[in-house]
């Protein structure tokens, strides 16, 4: 158990470090949105879906601002610079908000 | 008239090539006729006409026809004379005339055609140089060789190659296979024989006795014929098989007949009664017009076969336009019933062409309904007490209103002088006016008194368990009576066993009016949870919103690097906006409305959205 918790401290120590500041606000932001689904998740098994398309739609949100957050992620980060050598950082950030702008036209529209 | 003549030179002719060339082996199909000498007999009646030398085709085909039959032709030099002079008055515009007349000339002994005349001769010619349809060519050609003229067998054939390529109907190929032998020479070429087979497999069989073309009689004839023909002008072994050569001869001579069947039948009515002993008969031939024959009424017989005795051969008298005849029966005594009665026409000038069959046609004799006594009786159901009986003559009524218990029954007898089909009573409720109809038996079998006994208690359910007034009528029919009788006996007071009447079954009943609504149903909504915890759930689903801020401040988010610009802040309101306008969509708004109010916001996010971003990126490259 004391190797595990080592990994994990070891783990943290080196995200501090060498995680940029950047992508330390985007993660907090991951973690944000998967607790909004999965309180909602919980919700859904504890009182029932009903109604399934509020439900449907709240959790579609969370899990896909989930992805485009992960999106982002991928895009900004200096290690894959090499992947996405003609986006740049501000660009991808232009994408994710269209693309959250569109998610969230169906989300509203859906939610009923 | 013409193609009759046509149809018959050519059904002769086939005739006698199939009954020369033909060795009749066939198992399965075998002819089903021959020529009669009648049938001979009347080719030659049928002709007759061609000798009074009017019509230049009629006598034409005459001669071909008596040249075929072997017949003597009369008057040999004036018909050889108006065949010459018929022929020189052929231009050629038409080319039937000139060939038929041109080969009746050449079967009249001693009878020689002249040159043509030119205009004549050109247009023939020029047929055969251009000719299109192959019957033209043919005639053309025949006529040329008839009148001694020289005929170019190689261009004919190429003509008819086209010919037959344009129209392969049985028609062509049958007048093609004639042209083909005009001017043949053995050893010469003969494409067209490659297409008998094809010609052959177009027939149609009938009842796998009869072969036939499309048609009928004149195209199957010139086919066989053709056949035939060139088949013996080439040499060739005959290609039909022998099956086949019997069913075309047995639809050949199937068409041997020109008869006029007479018809014969009831015109009107064929009921007899007082009034009317007069049977009026229509007589015609199959197109409806009259015929001149004489009809008289053979015999007439009773249904049960008995003849009537005073009836043998009465004339007919015929109307003024002999479409209809009357037969007068008024002197005859006939009982009531069913006659077969037989009609035989007669030809006066005994003519051999019209087919006179007896007739037996069906009429009926009607009279009336004779002596009728009723007598309604009441009687007790254990019979301890005699039945009290009121007699009535026919459209007599009770004088009194009879009552009755469900301890009685009601009888009604009636006495005919003749057995009747219907004796029917009926009892009408005066209160309800519905009726119930009884019928009333004969006693005993063959007799003609009829009973009927209602029990008013085992009755009771035929007339529903409703006691009270009901009026009694007496219906007396019979299709051998003009006057059937609705006699109303009287009223009686009936006292009907009480019982419960059998409840209509509701499905089988007949509801007038409109059914009632169908109200739509919504759904009902299912149960929501308790708004406390769907409330506690909202702020708890809020609540990581939190965490991403205390997150957020823990990282140190550079939040003093917010340019302080113009479009910065602009860009940021102009999210909001657009968030701030799906909230309305959800609330209110409908999908339209909301797009139109996005495009605001949303035009201002694009602008300064894509100014910012350019400043961040060009403040990061510097």
């Amino acid at each position: 158990m004391t190797s595990l918790g080592g990994v994990i401290s070891k783990f943290m120590g080196e995200y501090d470090s060498k995680t940029p500041k950047r992508l330390k606000i985007v993660d907090a932001y991951l973690f944000y949105i998967l607790l909004t689904g999965i309180i909602q998740f919980v919700y859904c098994c504890l009182v029932g879906t009903f109604p399934f398309n509020s439900f449907l739609s709240g959790f579609i949100s969370s899990v896909a601002s989930f992805v485009l957050a992960v999106c982002l992620r991928i895009q900004v980060n200096p290690e894959n610079k090499s992947l996405f050598l003609d986006i740049s950082q501000e660009r991808a950030f232009a994408d994710f908000v269209i693309a959250h702008l569109l998610l969230h036209l169906v989300v509203v529209n859906f939610i009923g | 008239m013409r193609s009759l003549l046509i149809s018959s030179a050519l059904l002769l002719v086939t005739i006698w090539s199939v009954s020369s060339g033909v060795d009749d082996k066939a198992e399965v199909v075998v002819p089903s006729g021959f020529l009669c000498p009648n049938c001979y007999e009347r080719a030659k009646s049928v002709l007759e006409k061609a000798w009074t030398l009017t019509d230049p085709l009629v006598t034409s085909y005459g001669v071909l026809v008596y040249n075929i039959l072997k017949f003597d032709i009369p008057k040999a030099q004036e018909v050889c004379k108006f065949l010459q002079t018929s022929l020189d008055g052929q231009d050629g515009t038409k080319t039937e005339a000139p060939f038929a007349i041109s080969s009746a000339i050449t079967k009249v002994s001693g009878c020689k055609a002249a040159a043509l005349k030119p205009a004549l001769k050109q247009n023939l010619d020029k047929i055969l140089k251009e000719g299109t349809n192959s019957q033209d060519i043919y005639y053309a050609a025949e006529t040329l060789k008839n009148t001694g003229g020289a005929v170019d067998t190689a261009k004919i054939a190429e003509l008819l190659k086209a010919a037959t390529k344009a129209d392969d109907s049985p028609q062509s190929l049958g007048y093609a296979l004639w042209a083909s032998t005009v001017g043949f020479k053995s050893g010469g070429k003969l494409e067209i024989w490659e297409r008998i087979e094809d010609v052959i497999a177009q027939a149609d069989e009938i009842d796998k006795q009869y072969l036939q073309f499309e048609g009928g009689l004149s195209v199957t004839a010139a086919v066989i014929n053709g056949v035939f023909r060139l088949a013996d002008v080439s040499g060739k072994p005959f290609p039909l098989k022998n099956d086949q050569v019997v069913k075309f001869s047995n639809y050949l001579i199937s068409r041997k007949t020109f008869m006029n069947p007479v018809y014969i039948g009831i015109s009107g009515s064929n009921v007899l009664n007082d009034a009317n002993k007069v049977l009026s008969v229509k007589v015609a031939d199959l197109f409806g017009r009259p015929v001149d024959v004489a009809v008289s009424l053979e015999s007439l017989t009773s249904s049960t076969g008995t003849k009537v005795g005073d009836i043998q051969l009465v004339q007919a008298v015929p109307s003024s336009d002999k479409k209809t005849f009357t037969v007068d029966l008024k002197s005859k005594t006939l009982a009531k019933g069913f006659y077969k009665a037989v009609l035989v026409p007669k030809s006066p000038k005994n003519d051999k062409k019209l087919i006179l069959l007896p007739t037996t046609v069906q009429v009926k004799v009607t009279g009336k309904l004779g002596a009728v006594t009723a007598r309604v009786g009441v009687a007790d159901t254990d019979q301890q007490s005699q039945t009290k009986w009121h007699d009535l003559n026919i459209k007599q009524k009770l004088s009194s209103k009879l009552e009755l218990d469900p301890s009685n029954k009601l009888v009604i007898k009636v006495a005919t002088s003749q057995s009747l089909h219907q004796v029917f009573v009926i009892l009408k409720s005066k209160a309800t006016k519905k009726e119930v109809a009884f019928i009333a038996q004969p006693e005993s079998d063959g007799k003609t008194d009829y009973k009927l006994e209602l029990d008013l208690t085992s009755n009771a359910k035929d007339l529903g368990y409703n006691s009270g007034a009901y009026e009694i009528t007496l219906i007396l029919g019979d299709f051998f009576i003009d006057d059937s009788v609705e006699w109303v006996l009287g009223d009686v007071q009936l006292q009907v066993a009480s019982g419960k009447p059998k409840a209509p079954n509701p499905l089988y009943g007949i509801a007038y009016g409109p059914k009632p609504e169908i109200k739509h149903q919504f759904r009902t909504p299912e149960p929501r949870p308790a708004r406390v915890l769907s409330d506690a759930f909202t702020i708890l689903t809020l609540s990581p919103l939190l965490i991403l801020f205390i997150l957020w401040i823990k990282i140190g988010a550079n939040i003093s690097g917010f340019p302080a610009s113009l479009s910065a802040v602009l860009f940021h309101l102009g999210l909001g906006g657009i968030f701030g306008v799906y909230v309305l969509f959800w609330i209110k708004l409908t999908m339209f409305e909301a797009l139109k109010l996005i495009s605001i916001p949303g035009f201002i996010t694009f602008i300064f959205g894509h100014r910012l971003l350019s400043y961040l990126s060009d403040k990061r490259k510097a």
